[in-house]
């Protein structure tokens, strides 16, 4: 009896073992396998005789075992146990925890190892760092993230695009589940998708929201999948996690930029803009932003730095030729704690004329295709405003054609129609002894020349509307209102005109050159409509504040025949041709008043002097911003 | 003699009416400078006149919302309506209306009057 037993002494019990097991000698060489082994693998004895170890590893795994057998060659030894991929016979990968060992085999030193088939076992069950390892290489390439928990919601893996797309390690990231970073609108739906997992009817699709490690929300689409074991129970949920927030951002840039279409559901274009700065806030998570242009901060959320100067921002933007910038660092002078902005140049008639400006004070918040995203946001809404602006000069342009056709089409003609007229009484021959008529017709003929002349007065300043938009100064007003009284005087002479005047001296409005003509404009209207030949006219000044604005309101008082109150408000609508019913004369008097105060940011309005009674005279009602 | 009631904002074009067609040897019975005050002085006539020269472009109620008043207050079947304006556009609306005659804007005076005498002719 040999002091040690031999290995076919055992050969009964190997090959009652479920376990497959093989002898190895020179590293390589099968020297023995048990009955399992030739099971499992496919192959005779006679084969195995013939191979060696490696014809059995799948190629992924060779390195694994040479790494092995160096180690054993280096005379030291390697972990007891590991995982492979064993082939068989017919190609297919059996899963296989091996267990290595030294002995001595017919008086030679080898390697008994002992294989478990585990391709069948629960993958939690699996060495986790095998399940890692695997996942690793099938997921590794994909812009997909890859999220594998149990049924319990337990994370068992989640791959490195999707860590990075939540702004965690793994190592951070494994110990927590699904439902750690859940947006609570997705947590109905998610604890939805487990049930249904549980009992073996997945939701094949859905939508999460997950928030990242900056508290952004990311929008995930998710097709998820239940994994089953060999007993086809559901054992494991796989889910793969499209990261949509980049096209639901667009699709939220779009939606929000078609509802600035219409302008007209703003107040004012500062009620605009400090939309525009909100929504644009709120698509990037920022909290910072500003809308400079044309000189001026038009919308601002946020503190900003006090030495940060927007023109000097345009400036740099200008001179670089940029027409965006992504600035993650360095941007600090922008307001305190600045760790991200986002800059974008807004162009007016193809010239840099502003820019928007978006930031936060979280470190790298924006992603590369947020700066596509906001550069687009800002072109469009500078587009959108340039072509509202356009519109309204083109709009204003037709009106001014309009009334030029208007002027040359009636108001001409009818003066015209007055001088011809008068020219073919004279031509008639009147009696020469009747010198007074003569007189008359010819005093009236020169009256209806000088009235022709005021027309295209008139046009002119029309035409000086569009500048009188840019001449708008502090100018006084008592002087302004004096010298339109004196002219209203001299040209309705033999006339009285009796004026009551309040207007204290240092009163002073912002306002252009044609603020005379609106005053004129005014009077003319008053005498009009004043049958008497004496005409009494109020005219007082006083401050109101109307809305923190503070305005001089300018009264003018008549107490002529009135204006039915339906008819007052048509006074100073849009002309156009043939529709001067309520106009006298030229037709222009009171339209041409509302325009140009319209450019001082102004209003004009009727009332009537005696309440609910419109023929005891009327009241004009000017307001300009005070100066 | 035709007796003539004149419509007409502008004082000036209203006597060169005057002038006018006296010279021709019409009779002017009365002038208003709008619409509401032209119907309330012809309401308060003992006779209508033969003639109305109605200017379309007025203020309060312009010529052709005049015309409908005259029409409704039974003045229009009476007298006949010399409707007067620049704009040509509107030539349809005052024939349908029942103007005896739609004259354009400019015009010569001295032939209205005539065309005022002829009419009655």
């Amino acid at each position: 009896m040999s002091d040690k037993p031999t290995i076919s002494s055992f050969e009964a019990i190997f090959d009652a073992s479920p376990m497959s097991i093989i002898i190895v000698q020179d590293l390589t060489k099968v020297v023995y396998c048990n009955k399992t082994f030739i099971e499992v693998s496919g192959y005779s004895s006679e084969d195995v005789q013939e191979m060696e170890i490696l014809d059995f590893v799948h190629k992924d795994d060779i390195v694994l075992i040479k790494d092995r057998q160096k180690i054993l060659l280096e005379g030291e030894e390697p972990e007891r146990r590991f995982t492979m991929r064993f082939m068989h016979k017919d190609g297919s990968i059996i899963l296989t925890q091996v267990t290595g060992d030294n002995i001595i085999y017919n008086g030679k030193p080898a390697r008994i190892m002992t294989g478990a088939n585990i391709s069948a076992q629960p993958l939690s069950d699996q060495s986790p760092e095998l399940v890692s390892a695997l996942l690793d290489a099938l997921t590794h390439h994909t812009e997909l993230g890859f999220w594998v928990d149990d049924l319990d919601d337990h994370t068992m893996y989640i791959n490195e695009r999707l860590c990075e797309v939540l702004g965690y390690t793994y190592d951070e990231i494994k110990d927590k589940s699904v439902t750690d970073f859940l947006d609570p609108v997705s947590h109905e739906s998610y604890l939805q998708s487990i049930e249904n997992r549980k009992k073996g009817t997945p939701t094949s699709s859905y939508e999460l929201i997950l928030i990242d490690r900056l508290g952004r929300p990311n929008t995930f689409r998710v097709i998820g999948s239940t994994l089953y074991d060999s007993n086809n129970q559901p054992m494991a949920s796989v889910g793969f996690f499209a990261n949509i927030e980049p096209m639901k951002k667009l699709s939220t840039i779009v939606s929000t930029l078609n509802k600035y279409a219409l302008y007209s559901r703003y107040k004012d274009l500062s009620s605009f803009w400090n939309k525009v700065v909100d929504d644009v806030l709120s698509i990037f998570y920022s909290d910072h932003g500003m809308v400079f242009l044309d000189n001026e901060v038009l919308a601002k959320k946020g503190e900003f730095a006090l030495n940060f100067s927007p023109t000097d921002v345009l400036e740099d933007l200008t001179k670089k030729g940029d027409i965006v910038s992504c600035l993650d660092t360095d941007c600090s002078h922008f307001f305190d704690g600045a760790q991200s902005v986002l800059l974008a140049t807004m162009f007016l008639n193809q010239q840099p004329a502003g820019f928007i400006l978006i930031g936060s004070d979280i470190e790298n918040l924006y992603l590369p295709q947020d700066v596509d995203l906001f550069m687009t946001f800002a072109n469009q809404i500078t587009m959108n405003y340039e072509h509202h602006f356009l519109y309204i000069e083109s709009e204003e342009e037709r009106e001014y054609v309009s009334i030029l056709l208007d002027i040359l089409s009636h108001d001409f003609l009818n003066a015209n129609t007055s001088v011809h007229g008068y020219l073919e009484l004279l031509d008639q021959g009147l009696d020469t002894q009747n010198v007074e008529k003569f007189k008359e017709f010819l005093s009236r003929s020169i009256n209806v020349v000088e009235r022709s002349e005021r027309i295209l007065q008139t046009v002119q300043q029309l035409t000086k509307i569009q500048k009188e938009r840019q001449a708008k100064r502090t100018l006084p007003l008592r002087p302004i209102l004096e010298n339109a009284i004196e002219l209203q005087k001299t040209m309705f002479y033999p006339r009285k005109i009796d004026v009551t005047f309040e207007c204290p001296k240092k009163t002073n409005v912002i306002a252009g050159d044609l603020l005379q003509n609106v005053f004129e404009n005014v009077i003319n209207n008053a005498v009009k409509y004043t049958e008497d030949q004496d005409v009494k006219l109020d005219i007082d000044c006083i401050s109101v504040e109307i809305e923190e604005s503070k305005l001089m309101e300018i009264r003018f008082t008549d107490y002529g025949m009135g204006i039915p109150d339906d008819i007052k408000p048509r006074f100073f609508r849009r002309l156009t041709r043939g529709d001067h019913r309520f106009q006298e004369g030229s037709g222009l008097g009171l339209y041409l008043a509302r325009v140009i105060l319209d450019t001082y940011n102004g209003e004009i309005r009727f009332s009537n002097r005696v309440p609910d009674d419109y023929t005891k005279g009327t009241v004009v009602i000017i307001q300009i911003p005070e100066g | 003699m035709v007796s003539i009631f004149i419509i007409d904002d502008e004082e000036t074009i209203r006597y060169l009416y005057q002038e006018g067609l006296t010279m021709e040897g019409h009779q002017i019975i009365g002038t208003a400078q709008n619409g509401m005050q032209a119907i309330e002085n012809i309401e308060g006539m003992k006779s209508y006149p033969d003639v109305i020269i109605l200017d379309h472009r007025m203020p309060i109620k312009n010529g052709i919302e005049t015309l409908k008043e005259l029409r409704k207050n039974k003045i229009a079947s009476k007298s006949k309506i010399l409707f007067v304006t620049a704009d040509p556009t509107i030539r349809e609306e005052a024939n349908n209306l029942g103007v005896s005659l739609f004259i354009q804007k400019p015009f010569s005076i001295l032939k209205l009057a005539k065309l005022i005498t002829n009419l009655f002719n």
